[in-house]
């Protein structure tokens, strides 16, 4: 079934178009991450679903219903905020009884449900703090217990993990991801972190300037991008300019490299391959292209090649690095080849 | 040494005009004098007797009490439009509203004349109230931009997410967080109408005089020091009603 559905919709302020006609359907029980770069619209989508900016066209739809324009108060949906905006008055067991009682959940029930949310974040203990006396981790909790008190038709968050440190970051993402499977509810998580757009989400929905670039499972954006910029902005990517001719790839400096037949796009301007995916040969017969390493650099377990072709472009090239492995100088002449399925095509 | 010996010349050169006053209310002399001659509350009990001043403080102190709730209400309304909304002409309606401060008092109260006269509200309470409404709404409005500013937009967001409706969102949340605004603004509301000449010079009419008006037509006639007594006796009420208030809701941070 169908949780949240966005069909056609559309944000301008005054001349600016933030959200450019997006589609999307999010399945029951679903993580949807909306990733994109800052400005890409992806904040504005979410505040339009929330209720707390009107659409200036498309509609939105939860569990068939069309809901648009519900004031935010009755759209039943739980939101996180980057900020976590919790209400620096009241205790931590008032910030989670309010929603109950705003929704007029009865008197007898309301304790143990605020007493069940907070036992679900672990917190059952800290009922009587105020938010400040709560570490960045601990009000992120909260906040999260907060919405999941209401049991709601969808949750929200907007870029919640941002102001943590980066050990926690990483510990919360596994921590909400798990939280939202085991309740079961449909999410959509807003976030400019690829990493944690990967980790966290079953699917990735990829904005760039007020539209979507891409939808899919994080494996399916990694693989496959299907244009320049997911290529870019998810991971890191080489790209060779050129054009096709006669089946093959030829690059700006005359280099013709072989690609799958029937390629994708016919006016393909850019080929693209990660840097992983490229492996360093001999130079010599076997080789796609020919190149000098120029600098090697250490990543933890990784090793990082630049390698510069005779066209003057570098060619970054990632290897796994293990005890006794010998890397390779810089100043050493090289030869690059890949599957070719790895390489990907793009008209821009 | 030389900053806090020119600190304690200041706080003097602040308390001296306050200390000679009290000081004067004491005197036996039939004029104020310093340092007072003798000690009587002799002049305590001649303005206690005064009905016309004792009438003028209740009807003051009933103006400053109602145009502090009219502009309390008014400055904290319009503050949270002027904040929170993205109301056109933002601007124009921000300076407008804070234009009252910056007008001659002798200028706006003669121009209320004009203006009561014809629409008949001139000589009436409820003109007084409007009048002094003008002039303290700006303050409290002031006192809850900053109030506002201070706290995220997002928690009220979280109310209404939450399933709270706009009144609820405002009673539970945005009105205890910029309740030291209001306060501090009503506070203000409270001082300025309380002590008013100007414009009230003008709307006053028959049995409507205030107690500045009352003390400066006083002093025009008078020199005793049965001014001093009233002046001391503010002071009095005001470091046993109004600070306990300031220090309880103002103060920076009480948590």
């Amino acid at each position: 079934m169908t949780d949240l559905e966005l069909r056609d919709l559309s944000k301008t302020f005054g001349h600016v178009t933030a959200v450019d006609r997006i589609e999307l359907a999010v399945e029951t029980g679903e993580l949807v991450a909306l990733l994109g770069p800052s400005g890409c619209g992806k904040t504005t989508t979410l505040r339009m679903i929330a209720g707390f900016v009107i659409p200036t066209g498309g509609a939105i739809l939860v569990q068939g219903r069309d809901i648009t324009d519900q004031p935010p108060h009755r759209r039943d949906m739980g939101m996180v905020f980057q900020n976590y905006a919790l209400f620096p008055h009241m205790t931590v067991y008032r910030n989670i009884a309010f929603g109950l009682h705003a929704r007029g959940a009865s008197k007898s029930e309301i304790p143990a449900r605020v007493t069940e949310a907070l036992e679900l974040v672990g917190l059952a203990t800290m009922v009587e703090r105020y938010p400040r006396q709560l570490s960045g981790g601990q009000q992120q909790r909260v906040a999260v217990a907060r919405i999941l008190a209401l049991k709601p038709k969808l949750l929200l968050f907007d870029e919640p993990l941002s102001n943590l440190d980066a050990k926690l970051r990483v510990q919360m993402r596994h921590e909400i991801r798990r939280l939202q499977k085991d309740v079961g509810i449909t999410a959509l998580f807003v976030t400019h972190d690829q990493e944690e757009a990967m980790t966290i989400a079953d699917r990735i929905a990829v904005l760039n300037e007020g539209r979507i670039e891409q939808v899919g499972t994080p494996a399916e954006i990694y693989d496959r991008p299907r244009s320049r910029f997911v290529a870019d902005f998810i991971g890191t990517s080489n790209f060779l300019d050129g054009q096709l001719i006669d089946g093959r790839f030829r690059t700006r400096s005359g280099i013709d490299l072989p690609i799958p037949s029937a390629p994708e796009p016919r006016d393909a301007r850019v080929l693209s391959i990660r840097p992983e995916r490229i492996d360093i040969r001999q130079s010599g017969k076997d080789a796609l292209l020919q190149g000098t390493i120029v600098r090697v650099t250490r990543l933890g377990g990784l090793l990082e090649y630049g390698i510069e072709l005779p066209s003057g472009e570098t060619v970054v090239v990632h290897e796994q690095s293990r005890p006794g492995f010998e890397h390779r100088e810089p100043g050493a002449s090289v030869g690059l080849g890949w599957r070719l399925e790895d390489a990907r095509l793009f008209n821009a | 040494m030389i900053l806090l010996s020119l600190n304690a010349l200041i706080m003097l050169f602040l308390l001296a005009p306050i200390i000679v006053v009290v000081a004067t209310a004491f005197t036996t002399s039939p004029y104020p004098v310093f340092p007072p001659e003798g000690f009587t509350l002799a002049w305590f009990e001649r303005f206690l007797g005064m009905s016309e001043f004792t009438d003028a403080i209740e009807r003051s102190t009933l103006l400053a009490f109602t145009s502090m709730v009219v502009s309390a209400v008014l400055g904290t309304f319009s503050a949270l439009a002027l904040g929170r909304w993205k109301v056109p002409g933002h601007g124009a309606i921000s300076a407008l509203m804070l234009s009252p401060i910056l007008f001659p008092a002798i200028v706006l109260g003669l121009a209320l004349l004009v203006f009561y006269h014809r629409i008949g509200l001139a000589g009436s309470f409820a003109g007084l109230v409007a009048a002094h409404s003008v002039l303290t709404t700006p303050f409290v409005i002031r006192l809850v931009l900053a109030s506002l500013a201070e706290f995220d937009p997002a928690i009220e967001e979280a109310a209404r997410n939450l399933g709270a409706g706009w009144w609820r969102t405002f009673l539970q949340v945005t009105l205890p967080l910029i309740r030291p605004g209001v306060l501090a603004g009503a506070v203000f509301a409270f001082i300025i109408s309380f002590d008013e000449l100007v414009i009230t010079l003008f709307l006053a009419g028959p049995g409507m005089t205030t107690l500045p008006i009352r003390i400066f037509t006083y002093v025009e006639y008078s020199s005793d020091p049965t001014v001093s007594a009233i002046s001391t006796a503010l002071i009095i009420a005001w470091t046993l009603i109004g600070v306990p208030v300031y220090v309880r809701f103002l103060s920076i941070r009480h948590s």
